[in-house]
């Protein structure tokens, strides 16, 4: 049975953000362990969406990762957020890759459990594989390269600064433009990804001189 | 290039017309206009996206073998002790027989590999220990005006599990603490409750129902003695309350 919802009509927004910040935590621990942004023996192999992944079980990582997308979620939710960028910057804090998963999600909908559960759960499994095998096309990092999470929002970012201050011990700032800006970028698409409730493209920025 | 001059009678002198011909013929000076720099706010506020203030955990290899000693050490106690072990957790006494059989074999093998400081810790137990008799709670507790809040802003359901984080920072010798905590489980003072203690982290975490979580934290506070704030945490959420 199809029904079509607006994004007004109750908990639709909520349902996506559910869905997507589910989606962001598994993408984002994989990309922390693809990358071997910290020691692979911090992680675990876990199944979600019917395939292997690797989720971290560092009590603190997990903390800072859940924080990050609890406070990520009402922005999801008003359909506020336009990219969410998991940045992997070398020793100096400059960007060496940069994950850029754009989000748009249509006004109208027309969805049906089936929809939802299925089709695109087999969207997400499909931009999960990708994103376990990027290292095939990507060159070797640095060592010691950290990494964090930028959120582009639709509007002025300072006017979003509130919507995201959801921890009182998780604040929010305006990045600096050295974590945005990458000289001369690879650009590697990875998958988009088409479904009534959710449009999505991941692709990834490659800074061309890693070594610094 | 033939340029033809058209000119009247009467209009000044020939030469006069043929300077300004020839003036007028001279290559059209450009001047290279400077970069555009707008003195207003350019709209970069817009275009930079926002970020977590605080960085990432860093994880040294020397934390990363602290981590791995300790996750070794969790996942034994886990095994041995953990209240939804089986068997072990219909019978406290078992779980505690159990957990002392396995934490002195894992001691002798540890003295056997010359590591004696590590198995007086494995000795120490980390879970509590739940009584099976069930003191019946007042059904109609209520709750502060704002718990009731975060409940309803966070839609908790009443019998969801909640954290409450004690750290060292908050009693005189969180060992100390520890016990008396046990204690006060094993006696059925606190519905609901489970508690863990996280040697590596030097944190006790003490579980309980969202329906007692306010109960259960003034109980921790007042009875342990417990200094500066307390904090509640909700899986997915993160921490709601500091108490």
């Amino acid at each position: 049975m199809m029904t079509t919802l607006t994004r007004q009509d109750l908990n639709f927004g909520q349902v996506v953000a559910d869905i997507l910040c589910e989606f962001l935590e598994v993408a984002i621990h994989l990309i922390l362990y693809v990358r071997e942004v910290y020691p692979s023996g911090i992680f675990q192999k876990r199944k979600k969406y019917n395939v292997p992944v690797q989720m971290s079980c560092h009590p603190e990582l997990n903390q800072y990762i859940q924080d990050t997308l609890h406070c990520v979620k009402p922005l999801i939710e008003k359909n506020e957020a336009e990219k969410v960028v998991v940045v992997i910057m070398d020793k100096e804090h400059h960007p060496v890759e940069r994950f850029v998963f754009e989000i748009s999600q249509p006004p109208l909908l027309s969805i049906s459990s089936e929809t939802l559960l299925s089709h695109v759960e087999q969207l997400l499994r499909a931009v999960i594989l990708k994103i376990s095998v990027c290292d095939a096309v990507l060159e070797n990092n640095p060592p010691g390269c950290t990494f964090t999470v930028l959120v582009h929002t639709r509007e002025a970012a300072t006017r979003n600064m509130e919507k995201v201050q959801v921890i009182k011990d998780f604040p929010w700032i305006v990045a600096d433009e050295q974590e945005v800006h990458m000289t001369e970028p690879r650009l590697i698409p990875l998958k988009t990804m088409t479904s009534d409730i959710v449009k999505m493209q991941l692709y990834v920025e490659e800074r061309a001189q890693k070594a610094s | 290039m033939d340029i033809v001059l058209h000119y009247k009678d009467g209009q000044g002198r020939l030469n006069d017309l043929l300077l300004a011909t020839k003036n007028a013929l001279e290559e059209f000076p450009c001047r290279v206009l400077p970069v555009f720099k707008p003195w207003f706010p350019s709209g970069l506020d817009r275009s930079l996206p926002i970020k977590p203030r605080n960085a990432p955990p860093v994880i040294s290899s020397e934390n990363f073998e602290e981590f791995r000693r300790c996750k070794c050490q969790s996942s034994f106690q886990d095994l041995v002790s953990s209240p939804q072990n089986g068997d072990c957790a219909a019978d406290p006494k078992k779980i505690e027989v159990t957990s002392l059989r396995e934490a002195a074999r894992n001691t002798e093998a540890s003295d056997r590999q010359g590591q004696s400081r590590d198995a007086s810790k494995t000795c120490k137990r980390s879970w509590s220990v739940i009584s099976q008799t069930v003191k019946s709670m007042d059904s109609t507790q209520s709750f502060s005006r704002r718990f009731h809040k975060i409940i309803e802003r966070h839609r908790l359901h009443l019998h969801q599990r909640a954290k409450w984080i004690i750290r060292d920072f908050n009693c005189d010798r969180i060992e100390d603490s520890w016990v008396k905590l046990s204690r006060a489980i094993s006696h059925s003072r606190l519905p609901t409750c489970n508690a863990n203690f996280q040697r590596s982290l030097a944190q006790i975490w003490v579980y309980c129902d969202v329906f007692y979580c306010e109960y259960v934290g003034n109980f921790l506070k007042q009875e342990l003695k417990l200094t500066g704030s307390i904090v509640l945490a909700v899986h997915k959420l993160g921490s709601i309350l500091r108490l």
